[in-house]
């Protein structure tokens, strides 16, 4: 059956219509449970930064977020390290509080936990770009402030198979133990080309560099860098804690 | 309206059973003798990539059933309505706002099996199954024969995308579902998973072999020569 165009053009205007409307529905009827498992999300990843959490447990989301509460603490630091009282960490984002232009307004989210053997471990957000996309981790360093506890990344848009194994267990667990801090010096974890042990040769260095992803070298650069970045924004606060506070 | 629609499967004239011969076969045909994967060669993308494990595809399988089934008896309701010059549109829209509602569903209520399908949710709508139903079917026959249609198809999708998942896991993890059941003693011993299964080259040789398998079933599926 041939139809006119008036009709085809009304028709095609009625389905977008029908089936427009059907999605907004959707999407605003499941937004404040798709909110919560985003959040529990990242949760979940500061309990693995910090170590609280074994990676390949499975856990409801609501006892994940029950665990948090109970076992993480948070709170945020001004750009001279001084701690900002009646500010959660969980209120601020990094991303948002960097595009803020006067930096002296900047509060920096840390989170605390406590290891077994009763000492404080913190664990700050990190992001930067990588090849594609921009990655969301964690970065938690042991009480020493200086020994890297845990890493994590949450989110990424990186290429499956290549840039997305920063998610995956064997690259973040190749920064635990691993050293921010050189004599007292910043000094950033970078992600080598291979493995570490062909590329470098001296063994104190070593404890600065973690294995590469093949194929995915900017991926690594880009975690390199938002390494020095972000933790550069916490050293006086790391400063402050380290002289005794 | 006596186009090639009318002419296959569904007879206009008297009620037909529910269960009719030409229904049943709509519904079984995809399931082994002309499955959508294994004789069709359609839908290999998500096939190799979803297939590491058995509850994402338990789930892919669920969500491209749901979507066909959907998409199909939906075509169909609106077939003779639809302007013929803009059909594919139609059916486009159609099915990937299901995609969409699907991907929406499952980042609420199945949040930890989203992420691991992550963009492969999304890429149903390119899923040649779902379109090649419409067109060759939904188009052409009633409601209720194209929703048996979409089951049979969805389902013929999903039997071999869990099987896959099946095997990979098994070999590649030494689980099922999650669960381990290759014996810790055997490790212990020796035993190593095969790596390979865990990749994609390892969904490409045991879709050859279970092609090969349905082969030797379906009938009329061998090539000549």
């Amino acid at each position: 059956m041939q139809h006119s165009k008036p009709y085809s053009i009304g028709f095609i205007l009625i389905i977008t219509a029908v089936f427009g409307l059907l999605l907004a529905l959707a999407a605003s009827a499941l937004r404040e449970r798709q909110q919560f498992n985003e959040e529990v999300n990242v949760k979940r990843n500061i309990l693995m930064a910090v170590g609280v959490l074994d990676r390949d447990r499975e856990m409801e989301l609501d006892e994940i977020d029950a665990m948090y509460h109970q076992s993480v603490q948070s709170f945020a630091v001004d750009p001279d390290g001084v701690v900002v009282d009646g500010v959660s960490g969980e209120s601020l984002d990094l991303e948002v509080v960097l595009q803020n232009p006067d930096t002296s307004q900047h509060r920096y989210p840390v989170f605390i936990a406590t290891d077994a053997s009763g000492k404080t471990v913190y664990a700050i957000p990190v992001f930067g770009k990588g090849l594609w996309s921009t990655l969301y981790g964690y970065l938690a360093l042991e009480a020493d402030l200086e020994t890297v506890r845990g890493m994590t990344f949450y989110a990424h848009g990186e290429t499956p198979g290549l840039g997305a194994e920063i998610e995956q267990a064997w690259f973040q667990d190749n920064f635990v133990g691993k050293k921010i801090y050189d004599a007292g010096e910043l000094r950033t974890i970078r992600v080598v080309k291979g493995t570490v042990e062909n590329r470098i040769s001296d063994p104190g260095d070593r404890n600065y560099y973690v294995d590469g992803i093949s194929g995915a070298t900017i991926t690594g650069r880009g975690v390199s860098n938002l390494l020095e970045t972000k933790v550069a924004l916490y050293e006086p606060f790391f400063d402050r804690i380290r002289a005794g506070g | 309206m006596a186009d090639a629609a009318v002419a296959q499967g569904a007879r206009t004239t008297e009620r037909e059973p529910l269960f009719s011969a030409s229904n049943r076969k709509a519904f079984r045909d995809p399931l082994i003798d002309d499955n959508p994967i294994a004789t069709q060669v359609l839908g290999i993308c998500s096939a190799l990539a979803v297939t590491t494990q058995v509850k994402p595809s338990v789930v892919m399988g669920i969500s491209v059933t749901f979507v066909i089934v959907m998409s199909n008896v939906i075509i169909s309701v609106l077939r003779k309505l639809i302007p013929h010059n803009v059909r594919i549109v139609v059916e486009m829209t159609v099915i990937a706002s299901l995609v969409i509602l699907v991907d929406q569903v499952l980042k609420a209520y199945a949040y930890d099996v989203s992420r691991q399908l992550s963009v492969f949710v999304g890429l149903i709508i390119t899923n040649c199954i779902i379109l090649g139903r419409l067109e060759a079917f939904a188009m052409a026959n009633k409601p209720w024969p194209s929703l048996l249609d979409g089951l049979g198809n969805g389902l013929g999708y999903a039997a071999v995308i869990v099987i896959v998942g099946f095997f990979r896991e098994l070999l590649g993890a030494g689980n099922i579902y999650g669960v381990q059941v290759v014996p810790q003693a055997l490790y212990d011993s020796g035993f190593v998973n095969n790596g390979l299964m865990a990749l994609p080259p390892g969904a490409f040789f045991l879709l050859g072999l279970l092609i090969w398998v349905q082969r030797l079933i379906a009938k009329g599926a061998q090539e000549e020569g």
